[in-house]
């Protein structure tokens, strides 16, 4: 170690070193022990000349720091991971699938609630099956995929046919629904039920099963 | 001030990855945050660990340093955080009564050596303060004024220059020689004695 690299860090240590000789002195620093010592004496003069530093306990403080800070990843180099392909396009699928569902119960509600008595009955609703029928579907279908899963009220209860149309078509597709829209589908069913069962209360007489 | 707005340098230069700069920072204030940790753990294998623990949470927080205080400012109440939150989880009292300043300089004026330490620390203590003192009347007066402006003055080189009236270069070469000249007695004392001179990197 000369005195020319000496004075380096000196000069270095009162923060007056030109950034150039500076970037050479931490190379060297990095790899020459005796500078780094050199480096916390001329700083630990200084404390001592002020008073203000812990003389002899600093033993190992540095090269502990060092040796921890080597175990960190790199500073301004860490990369931000971001999620594969395959992630993002099954999260835009699924995305996709609930968005479809969404859109086909809104609209479905809106064109209920439009529905004007006199109109002829949309293609839609000569589905309906009546209860009896949606029963046998539902016992004849067998191994197959059930066609009804809600069984509608009354055919003279126009009102509430549609609510019972969307019930059937949401659960068929609530495998591909996401759960915010299962439930927020679900509870607007659960609403549409009561309407109906208000509308169209048991008759005197008809006993709970 | 030229001191800071090299701190500040390191301090980037750590930002884009280089950790020798962080070394430096540490090798430059290591005794200052040790002596700051002193004053709340008096065990010194204790203190250690919480300045080694500061210094750690400073690198991960650098990122985040945006330079608007001094780095000495902001490592500062790092360790005076780490301090505490130490004390806290080992649910004891600090010792320091009044150490919730703003501005670490603050506390420089005030601080002196520990003087809770092992039989052994004491003596280097002594022996240390005892040496520099006598390095620094031993210098030749143009020697002695230059450190003298830079560390108890806090002057950047050109003011010392104005002071001296002499060139910027004479100032950064007569306080190279003045601690030069110090750490020469320094490391006799180390190897003499006390055979410490390894430990204090």
């Amino acid at each position: 170690m000369t005195d020319r690299i000496k004075e380096q860090l000196s000069t270095f240590l009162d923060g007056e070193l030109p950034d150039q000789e500076t970037a050479l002195l931490l190379k060297r620093l990095e790899r020459d022990d005796e500078l780094r010592g050199a480096l916390s004496r001329y700083s630990l003069i200084g404390a001592v000349l002020r008073n203000d530093g812990a003389v002899p306990a600093a033993r190992q403080v540095a090269a502990r720091v060092s040796a921890a800070i080597a175990r960190e990843p790199l500073l301004g180099r860490v990369r931000i991971r971001l999620p594969d392909r395959e992630s993002v396009l099954r999260s835009a699928t699924g995305l996709a699938v609930a968005a479809g569902v969404a859109f086909g119960a809104v609209m479905l509600v809106q064109q209920v609630k439009s529905q004007d008595p006199a109109a002829p009955e949309p293609l839609i609703a000569q589905a309906v099956v009546s209860p009896v029928e949606a029963v046998s579907d539902l016992a004849d279908a067998g191994d197959g995929p059930a066609q009804s899963y809600v069984t509608p009220p009354a055919t003279d209860a126009p009102d509430g046919l549609a609510p019972a149309q969307l019930a059937n078509y949401l659960v068929a597709h609530y495998g591909y629904a996401s759960p915010l829209v299962r439930r927020s589908v679900g509870a607007g069913l659960i609403s549409a039920a009561e309407v109906a069962v208000l509308v169209d209360p048991p008759k005197e007489g008809q006993a709970d099963p | 001030m030229r001191a800071e707005a090299g701190d500040i340098a390191l301090v980037r230069r750590v930002q884009k990855g280089d950790r020798a700069a962080f070394d430096a920072l540490v090798l430059k204030y290591q005794h200052k945050v040790l002596k700051l940790v002193q004053r709340y753990v008096r065990n010194p294998a204790e203190a250690e660990d919480i300045a080694q623990e500061a210094f750690i949470k400073a690198y991960r927080a650098l990122p985040a340093f945006r330079g608007d205080s001094a780095f000495y400012t902001w490592l500062y109440r790092i360790a005076i955080n780490t301090a505490k939150n130490a004390l806290v989880a080992s649910r004891r009292r600090p010792v320091s009564y009044d150490l919730d300043l703003q501005d670490g300089s603050q506390v420089q004026a005030q601080s002196r050596l520990a003087d809770t330490e092992t039989p052994e620390a004491l003596a280097l203590t002594d022996e240390i303060r005892r040496t520099v003192n006598e390095a620094i009347e031993a210098l030749p007066d143009d020697l002695r004024l230059a450190i003298v402006l830079r560390e108890l003055e806090g002057l950047s080189y050109e003011d010392i220059a104005r002071t001296m009236e002499c060139p910027v270069g004479t100032v950064r070469s007569r306080i190279f020689r003045a601690r030069e000249a110090i750490d020469r007695s320094l490391r006799e004392v180390f190897d003499g004695g006390l055979g410490r001179i390894g430990d204090l990197e």
